[in-house]
């Protein structure tokens, strides 16, 4: 009896023993691995040993040819010596890992679809578009067609990135985010740096607009779809390139099927064998969950990819040559517009080897600096906004199943097999068909191949390295050409007093149709080339002294090539017209004019229409608050200013205004089906709506779209007073009664959020100066989460001398929320302030942090 | 023994319970959690008990190695890292708000059920071997 009772007092013992250590390997319901969470010594809490300040150190770096020393300053900036290329690449890698590691493994993962698989069903959406749209077929493209240069340093980067994940494995220092979520990362691969190059891509250069296109089209018919939503923007504008421009013959395009039909990708993707085979046919696996993670504040990880999808792409460049600044040199400024996220999307360093020597900023993930400057040139970039995107309709029949038919015969779609790894569940199967064209995808109902130009090979990495060695323009010019996606204005200014531009990329061009609609998929409409990359818009040593892209179309209607149209999806302009506005006369500039200019907030669409709107309310009746609102808004130059009333008055009142014009109209829009169609300024049919009511509001107010679809007629006023009393009602229940007491900052705010999603890592939202028409940009609406991600000044000093430089980012160098290098930097950020810039010889001699990395 | 003094009675109890013999199997679960063994406790109190005479000794002598074991590693972190600061923000991204005491608890409770589970186990053995 007793040796029973031993027996079951044994087997509950053994139950609970089991039940522990189940619990502590692989989780239960919404908590991580216990054991691996919350052991004492290499759990979450190891997160604290980042709260203290850098420190000198010796670290041995396998993978190293030679010793690399590491300075930081205090923003934790890292200034690189390697006395090898490879050394310098490895130990970019290196860095980029210790402080980014979450950040950068949640990016390939965005790009390779395998969000599911950490995050669970909730993701998968993202990875099923992220797969059919090909970012992971792009990839290995580009890693087939790489020079073995850029295969080098892709290698060397990889070995550094995965010196820091053997680290942190062995002591158990991996990144909290990964012992939370349960999963250990994989060994980077030179394909996973590619992913983040496409999920760059992706986020610059893929839209859909043919497709709301054809719904407007269906909605409001062609025609008036195409008056309000025309090819050539309806307001004045300010290109940079004003000719006179070459017409070429077309340049090819690399072929399509290189990237969308690899021959190995014929028998499916296994999801474990993803990033491995990628990588030259080594056997990797990739990181498993150790099971269910916890799901509690993570959840809306699942969200991370919106944000690779383009929304907010608005930034600012420009360069004076030496005849407009105070000390005869050329000056450069850029603030590239994008989500602002915790941690943000760069990391700055600063990096000196035989063949390099540069200072600036990179993306996590991507082995050097995409803006920045080196001894003789500086450059920095925005997104030209070019339709990369064409749609086709394939011709399909039940009698042809699985084919399609082009150019005079019916031809077999190429079916790629996915495995979707999904965390708690099993997985899921997806299988992608694929036309000469392109992915068969279904978006807002459509179903049509994309033929995306960001899903061909683009051999930027090896562009990008060309541009950090060059020494002048033409060097520059020369590595721009491999350039193809996503298409970017390449501002340019060198230390011999020299200015450029180029908007480098592909732009391609069809012999027949439409292409901001969807075209015919039988052959006649495809895409028959590209713009000859002399032909493109460019321009170098203008008489003007002055270059500047803010996403505005860069060309006049004298182009002789289709680049795009209202909708998809060049900026309204506004932002162009304030920096013009700013520098075409001005003389003696300094770094801070040019800091004055990038945190500037006035919005030149209210400059523009609040004399018309307070004009249209002198006659109209309106209750004493509308009148009391419309008195504040007499001589207001349109300044976005947070303390400000008028700032909420206006946007308000121009969100009404075009609700109100085109509300009409828009019963048959199909808005539940594509947000991009809603009325309000942050969608898509936003920038030609507004610039359509700016021009018909300043120059023809009798416009025919104000007036109502039963035939009731109305003019800009009788509409623009309507609009402000609904504005008034509006605000009045908002804010209260008093027009005086409606500052911007209480309705409006930036808020950065965490990567994934989680408050407690974010800042804000706090109340903001600024809109999306304004300089310094506030994206979003109301809780603005995108703007200028890096603001950077250059001003050079003279041949051969190193120039007066500085920059500053909303966040910090660090992921670790602990750290004091997390948002560190957002404070200057705010207040319209920046750092000093150096390079790396600059730092050489001075007393700072060092981190010995020996082979 | 009728005129042992309070003192002596607490330390001939601490002694009983194997008091020195746990800073070995304390030192042995620390050095197994450095490298790795966050599952430690449950093997180091399994063998505690099984070493231990009566039920008392076993239970508590593998709640307090476990215990202790665990500590260490966030006493000595806990002299240059604010881990009041990493217990908070921890929770918050669980979506516990800044309840620190959550991560705390889920720790301590996480050493706890390695330490008596292991402990039951060298009990329950010695007891099946020897009824």
């Amino acid at each position: 009896m007793g040796r029973l009772k031993a027996g079951v007092s044994l087997l509950f013992a053994l139950v609970l023993s089991g039940a522990v250590l189940d619990v502590g390997f692989r989780g239960a319901g919404p908590l991580p691995p216990l054991g691996a969470a919350f052991s004492s010594a290499e759990g979450v809490w190891t997160m604290a040993s980042g709260a203290g300040p850098l420190q000198s150190e010796t670290l041995k770096v396998p993978g190293l040819q030679k010793p690399v020393s590491v300075r930081f300053d205090a923003r934790g900036i890292a200034y690189i010596k390697a006395a090898t290329n490879h050394d310098l690449f490895l130990a970019i890698g290196y860095l980029q890992a210790k402080n980014r590691l979450f950040e950068m493994d949640l990016m390939r993962r965005q790009g390779e679809g395998l969000l599911s698989q950490v995050v669970g069903p909730a993701a998968l959406s993202s990875d099923k578009f992220e797969l059919q749209l090909g970012l992971l077929r792009t990839a290995r493209a580009n890693w087939l067609t790489a020079s073995p240069a850029t295969r080098r340093v892709l290698e060397a980067y990889s070995t550094g990135v995965n010196d820091v994940i053997r680290t942190d494995e062995q002591y158990g220092t991996l990144p909290v985010m990964f012992k939370l979520l349960g999963y250990r990362p994989a060994p980077w691969t030179p394909i996973d740096t590619l992913i983040v190059q496409g999920d760059m891509t992706q986020s610059l250069d893929y839209t859909t607009a043919p497709i709301e296109y054809r719904l407007l089209s269906h909605a409001l018919g062609y025609r008036q779809t195409m008056a309000w939503f025309p090819i050539q923007e309806p307001n004045a504008q300010h290109p940079y390139d004003l000719g006179p421009y070459r017409k070429e013959a077309l340049a090819p395009i690399e072929s399509q099927s290189v990237a969308q039909m690899p021959a190995d990708l014929a028998g499916g993707v296994p999801s474990n064998a993803v990033p491995g085979q990628a990588s030259g046919g080594q056997s990797q696996s990739w990181g498993q969950p150790q099971g269910p993670a916890t799901a509690m504040a993570l959840e809306k990880l699942q969200t991370v990819s919106q944000e690779f999808r383009h929304t907010f792409s608005d930034s600012n460049n420009w360069a004076v040559s030496g005849a407009k600044t105070a000390n005869g040199g050329t000056m450069l400024a850029g603030d590239p517009h994008l989500t602002q996220t915790l941690p943000a999307i760069w990391y700055q360093i600063a990096g000196s080897s035989p063949s390099y020597h540069f200072s600036g900023v990179s993306i996590p993930g991507v082995p050097m600096i995409l803006i920045g400057f080196n001894q003789h040139i500086a450059w920095s970039l925005t997104n030209v906004q070019n339709q990369a995107t064409l749609f086709y309709q394939e011709k399909t029949s039940p009698a042809h199943p699985g084919q399609y038919y082009w150019n005079g015969a019916w031809r077999p779609m190429t079916v790629v097999h996915y495995e979707i790894p999904v965390k708690g569940g099993r997985d899921v199967p997806l299988a992608v068909r694929l036309t000469v064209h392109g992915p068969l995808m279904t978006q807002s109902g459509q179903t049509l191949a994309v033929d995306w130009m960001g899903a061909l090979p683009s051999q930027d990495v090896q562009s990008m390295l060309g541009i950090i060695r060059s020494k002048n323009f033409s060097q520059f010019r020369e590595a721009l050409s491999l350039w193809h996606a996503p298409t970017q204005n390449f501002i340019y200014a060198d230390d011999r007093g020299n200015i450029g531009l180029i908007s480098a990329g592909y732009y391609p061009e069809v012999a027949h149709g439409n292409p901001w609609m969807p075209l015919a998929g039988t052959g006649p409409d495809d895409i028959q080339g590209t713009i000859a990359y002399n032909a493109i818009p460019q321009s170098y040593d203008p008489a003007s002294h002055l270059l500047f892209s803010a996403n505005q179309r860069e060309v006049t209607s004298q182009y002789p090539y289709y680049i795009g149209n209202a909708l998809d999806f060049f900026s309204t302009g506004y932002r162009a017209d304030r920096i013009y506005a700013t520098l075409h006369n001005a003389r003696h500039l300094t770094p801070a004019d040019f800091a004055a200019l990038q945190n500037n907030v006035q919005d030149v669409l209210a400059q523009r229409m609040a004399p018309s709107l307070v004009r249209a309310l002198s006659h109209a009746a309106l209750s004493s608050t509308a009148r009391q609102a419309a008195q504040l808004m007499q001589g207001w130059n349109g300044t976005m200013a947070a303390g400000a009333p008028q700032p909420t008055i206006w946007w308000y009142f121009i969100n009404q205004y075009m609700k109100t014009t085109f509300g009409p109209w828009w019963r048959h829009v199909p808005v539940s089906q594509d947000a991009n169609l809603a009325l309000n300024t942050t969608s898509e049919v936003a920038n030609p709506l507004v610039e359509d009511l700016e021009a018909w509001t300043l120059k023809a107010p009798h416009n025919s779209a104000f007036t109502l679809p039963d035939g009731t007629a109305r003019t800009a006023p009788e509409v623009m007073a309507t609009a402000f009393r609904q504005t008034i009602a509006t605000l009045s229940r908002k804010l209260g009664p008093d027009p005086k007491d409606w500052q911007w900052g209480k309705v409006h705010a930036r808020n950065f959020q965490s990567l994934a999603q989680i408050p407690a890592l974010g800042y804000g939202p706090r109340g903001s100066s600024g809109d999306s028409w304004t300089v310094d940009a506030a994206d979003g609406g109301l809780v603005s989460h995108a703007g200028p991600s890096w603001r950077m000044i250059v001003n050079w000093q003279g041949p051969n001398r190193p120039p007066f430089a500085e920059g500053v980012y909303p966040g910090g160098q660090s992921e670790n929320p602990l750290s004091p290098l997390y948002m560190d930097q957002i404070p200057a950020w705010w207040t319209g302030r920046y750092y000093r810039m150096h390079s790396v010889t600059q730092v050489e001699t001075t007393k700072l942090p060092v981190w010995r990395m020996t082979p | 023994m009728k005129h042992m003094t309070s003192m002596g009675r607490k330390r001939e109890a601490l002694s009983g319970l194997g008091l020195w013999g746990l800073v070995p199997a304390v030192l042995l679960v620390w050095l197994l959690l450095l490298h790795g063994a966050w599952w430690a406790p449950w093997p180091v109190a399994l063998l505690w008990a099984l070493t231990m005479p009566t039920a008392l000794r076993q239970y508590v002598g593998g709640l307090a190695l476990a215990l202790a074991g665990y500590a260490l590693p966030l006493f000595v972190a806990g002299v240059r890292y604010p881990l009041g600061r990493t217990a908070n923000l921890v929770a918050a991204i669980m979506g516990f708000g800044r309840h620190g005491l959550v991560v705390w608890g889920l720790t301590a409770l996480l050493a706890l059920l390695l330490g008596l589970s292991g402990a039951w186990v060298g009990h329950a053995l010695r007891n099946f071997k020897r009824p």
